[in-house]
């Protein structure tokens, strides 16, 4: 099994509890008794109030989105607190949600799906706007291989539920919706260092600004470089596979850009990722233990967005983009080596217009095309080149019944040019606010995903066959939420759900050949879960977050689907001590039980992780420590079809990452 | 499992019962914003306000987060400061201010609405509030407590604005 390149003493929880508890003396140092200066601010001249400084009070994050569902936010001072490196552990982190790897990607699950190795993943990732997964896999790359920084991201907020009403096509079990900073928010040089276990180290350069005629601009590039593991594989422990050791062939590099820039109405944004791993598990059926193995994925963006008002009660704003992704994969099978490369872009442009002219209505509509003019796959034994388009057009209304009820309504039409191709899209939404504490929201929508490329068309054809024939899948969801917050800084929330999901497309063995897979349209799966959660912040910068989700994902044959936990609960705490030049965040997750692909039930564990972060005591110097798998769980992922006869991938076990950030100002 | 968790939510729990909230240097959010309702009142000039009172109004469904004790009852050009619950924004339209948090942003159109052609002036802390039509905005930017005005808005009311309030705004539309 894995192990952490260093080792500490063996810690139970109960330790580090009291570890925790030691620094409440800390605490009470910093606390000051000084509130009852009675300063009459009401008669300080209004000059001196605009210059004067005044401490923040702790506030729940609002969501950004107005959707009707529970909204999990992740802040970027989570981010730092709990030394989030990529999406897939600000995902890990929120309510109901999961993520595994498979030592090539980072899939993330919850309420219903999450099958390791399906790269579509269902889920949309918005960058600023910009719809960032490819249009070969439609992946959403939420790992080292994915186009941001977290030290980038503002905040992450993942809207549950079908999303299609708003985005369309994939938008299918929820939306990532990742917002930038602004260069303001670095204002001036920060270059930041950091290394690991298994020989990581990444380094980053940025630079942010706002410039004196308003214009904010924002630079940043990092590489980072990891030499991982040997890891050995039960399933290959013969002689003539290395006894299972896949020896030194879990590397990872990858590089990043990114720029942004807005001025006026308008906002420039591009970035470029591009990442190299080796894959250890040999998948597809390669042979196993031997080089090279690897996969590059290489992901492009540039958006435009100008915002206007056109009136009063009229506002416009129209985004033009252009995404490209390229893979490329060498491995070797059966002696003879195969070259991969497959090439995918796509432009588009999206018109939306916000009215509000028509009393206590506001009503949203726009149009959308998307022409996704390359969608090709370069494959020794011959190539495939593909190409598609959208066009789509939508309306929803908020409308303010009474002061505390609102409705939520809304529906879109996309249309693709093929042969029953014109889709609809609609949500409903009540929301009632009894009073002003507690919301009550219950919602329907309904969402679909089109087969991507590689479902439609990829054939090896020694493992995979196209299906070009395979049609969209669907999803149809009815959710109750309430929500109740006694005041800014605490939030309570609880969840039902139900989703249907029809025509489900998934890998199956070939009708005609069992020896190959092909994607098909399964006939239908259903989940229903609950899930509860609490928040609280204070106003010294204390952070309490804890859930529990419970879920029930079956296949039409009433099995229970594979790599989806029935239980998982999170709880995250972060506290400030030594007069708030240091903080500790200590996170713990609990995955439940799951069936791998073979129907084999793998063990559910807890994770906890612990992130110092000491800020000011150099000045312009932060410095962070993070100790990941902090009791050093021995535990594994699911794995996914592609890497049989891998049945469950063993995961890292303790390890750390230290970095520091120093800003020149 | 659910052991380790419990002792984890224990000790959390009992920690935030015993931390009490650090004071750093400046004036807690809340506060600041009460000061500057009082002084966008004492700025703020209404058609033939005859009562004794200038209402500050909020709405019962919203949680404003304002020191409302620092500014009761204070007097302005003689007139008393109150505050008052309404239960819509329609009963709003006799008050002389009108509070809306963030939490109200799904219904501040409709609010902006309600009150279109009453002498009433709306103040908002959401986001782009001041560009949705409401008159005055406050915000927070590098820690200091700021003000956007929509001046179309307040002639639109038929108020008017002292010339120190518009000079001091980070923004007037």
């Amino acid at each position: 099994m894995l192990k952490a390149k260093f080792r500490l003493p063996t810690i139970t929880l109960q330790i580090l509890s009291i570890v925790l508890a030691l620094f409440a003396p800390h605490m009470t140092w910093a606390v000051s008794t000084d509130s009852n200066i009675e300063t009459s601010l009401i008669d300080t001249p209004l000059e001196k109030l605009v210059e004067t400084e005044v401490i923040t009070a702790a506030k729940i994050a609002r969501q950004v989105s107005n959707a009707p569902s529970a909204v999990s936010i992740v802040t970027a001072e989570d981010i730092k607190n709990y030394g989030y490196q990529t999406l897939a552990d600000v995902i890990a982190s929120m309510r109901g949600l999961y993520t595994s790897y498979d030592r090539m990607y980072n899939y993330m699950g919850g309420r219903g799906f999450g099958r390791t190795g399906d790269y579509p993943g269902r889920v949309m990732l918005l960058i600023d706007g910009y719809q960032a997964n490819d249009n070969l896999y439609n992946s959403s790359y939420l790992g080292n291989d994915g186009l941001l920084d977290t030290e980038l991201i503002q905040r992450v907020e993942y809207v549950s539920g079908p999303g299609s009403v708003t985005y369309g096509n994939g938008a299918f079990y929820g939306i990532i919706n990742v917002v930038t900073k602004k260069g303001h928010d670095f204002n001036g040089l920060q270059v930041s260092a950091g290394f690991g276990s298994y020989g990581a180290n990444k380094e980053r350069v940025t630079y942010g600004k706002r410039l004196e005629n308003g214009a904010d601009i924002l630079f940043s590039t990092s590489t980072f470089r990891n030499d991982g593991q040997s890891l050995r594989f039960k399933e290959y422990n013969s002689p003539t596979t290395n006894n299972g050791l896949a020896r030194n062939l879990d590397e990872e590099t990858n590089r990043r850009y990114f720029a942004k820039a807005q001025f006026e109405q308008w906002a420039l944004e591009g970035g470029y990722s591009t990442r190299r791993k080796d894959d250890p598990t040999a998948s597809y059926g390669a042979d196993f233990n031997v080089r090279p193995n690897w996969a590059q994925d290489n992901n492009g963006f540039v958006s435009l967005k100008h915002n206007t008002a056109i009136s009063q009660d009229l506002n416009a704003s129209t985004q033009v983009y252009y995404g490209q992704y390229t893979y490329n994969a060498k491995a070797v099978y059966g002696g003879t080596l195969w070259d991969e490369t497959n090439l995918g872009r796509w432009w588009g442009v999206d018109t939306k217009f916000a009215n509000t002219t028509i009393k206590d209505h506001k009503i949203l509509f726009g149009g959308e095309y998307r022409n996704d003019y390359q969608q090709d796959f370069y494959l020794p034994p011959g190539s495939t080149r593909n190409s598609s388009y959208i066009a789509s057009m939508y309306m929803q209304d908020e409308y303010s019944l009474r002061d505390d009820i609102n409705l939520n309504f809304g529906t879109r039409l996309d249309y693709t040019g093929e042969r029953r191709s014109s889709h609809i899209s609609p949500r409903l939404a009540i929301m009632y606010t009894p009073m002003a504490s507690t919301t009550i929201k219950a919602s329907y929508a309904s969402a679909f995903r089109r087969p991507n490329a590689f479902e439609k068309y990829y054939s090896d054809p020694a493992s995979q066959i196209a299906n070009p024939d395979l049609k969209k899948e669907l999803v149809y969801a009815t959710e109750l939420v309430i929500e109740h917050r006694p005041d800014t800084r605490t939030r309570l929330l609880g969840s039902l759900y139900h989703y249907d999901t029809k025509r489900l497309i998934a890998s199956a063995e070939y009708v005609f050949d069992p020896s190959l897979q092909q994607y098909i349209n399964l006939r239908e799966s259903n989940t229903k879960g609950a899930d509860i959660e609490f928040e609280r912040r204070w106003d010294n910068g204390m952070h309490l977050r804890s859930s529990y989700a419970w879920q029930m994902s079956e296949d039409s044959s009433g099995l229970w689907m594979a790599n989806s936990p029935k239980n998982l609960a999170k709880l995250n705490f972060a506290i400030p001590f030594l007069y708030n030049k240091m903080r500790a965040g200590f996170e713990l997750q609990y995955t439940g039980p799951r069936v791998s692909e073979t129907r084999t039930e793998i063990g559910g564990y807890t994770l906890a992780n612990l992130t110092l972060v000491s800020q000011g005591i150099i000045p312009n110097l932060q410095l962070s420590a993070t100790i990941r798998n902090l009791f050093d769980r021995d535990y594994s992922h699911v794995s996914s079809i592609n890497a049989l006869p891998i049945v469950a991938i063993p995961q890292n076990g303790r390890n750390f990452w230290l970095q520091m950030t120093y800003d020149f100002k | 499992m659910s052991r380790t968790l419990f002792i984890t939510l224990m000790c959390g729990c009992l920690l935030a019962e015993t931390v009490k909230d650090a004071s750093a240097e400046g004036i807690p959010e809340r506060e600041m914003r009460a000061a500057y309702l009082y002084n966008f009142a004492l700025f703020t000039e209404w058609p033939n306000l005859t009562s004794d009172n200038i209402q500050l109004c909020i709405l019962k469904t919203d949680q404003p987060d304002f020191a409302a004790e620092k500014i009761e009852r204070k007097l302005i050009n003689g007139k008393m400061l109150t505050i008052t619950t309404v239960a819509t924004s329609s009963e709003a339209k006799s008050c002389q201010i009108f509070y809306i948090s963030s939490y109200q942003s799904n219904n501040l159109s409709k609010i902006i609405n309600d009150l279109a052609d009453y002498p009433v002036l709306t103040v908002s802390d959401g986001e782009d509030a001041a560009q949705q039509g409401t008159m005055i905005e406050l915000f927070v930017e590098n820690n200091r407590l700021n003000f956007k005005v929509n001046n179309k808005a307040v002639h639109g009311a038929n108020l008017s604005l002292s010339a120190k309030l518009l000079r001091l705004a980070k923004a007037v539309y």
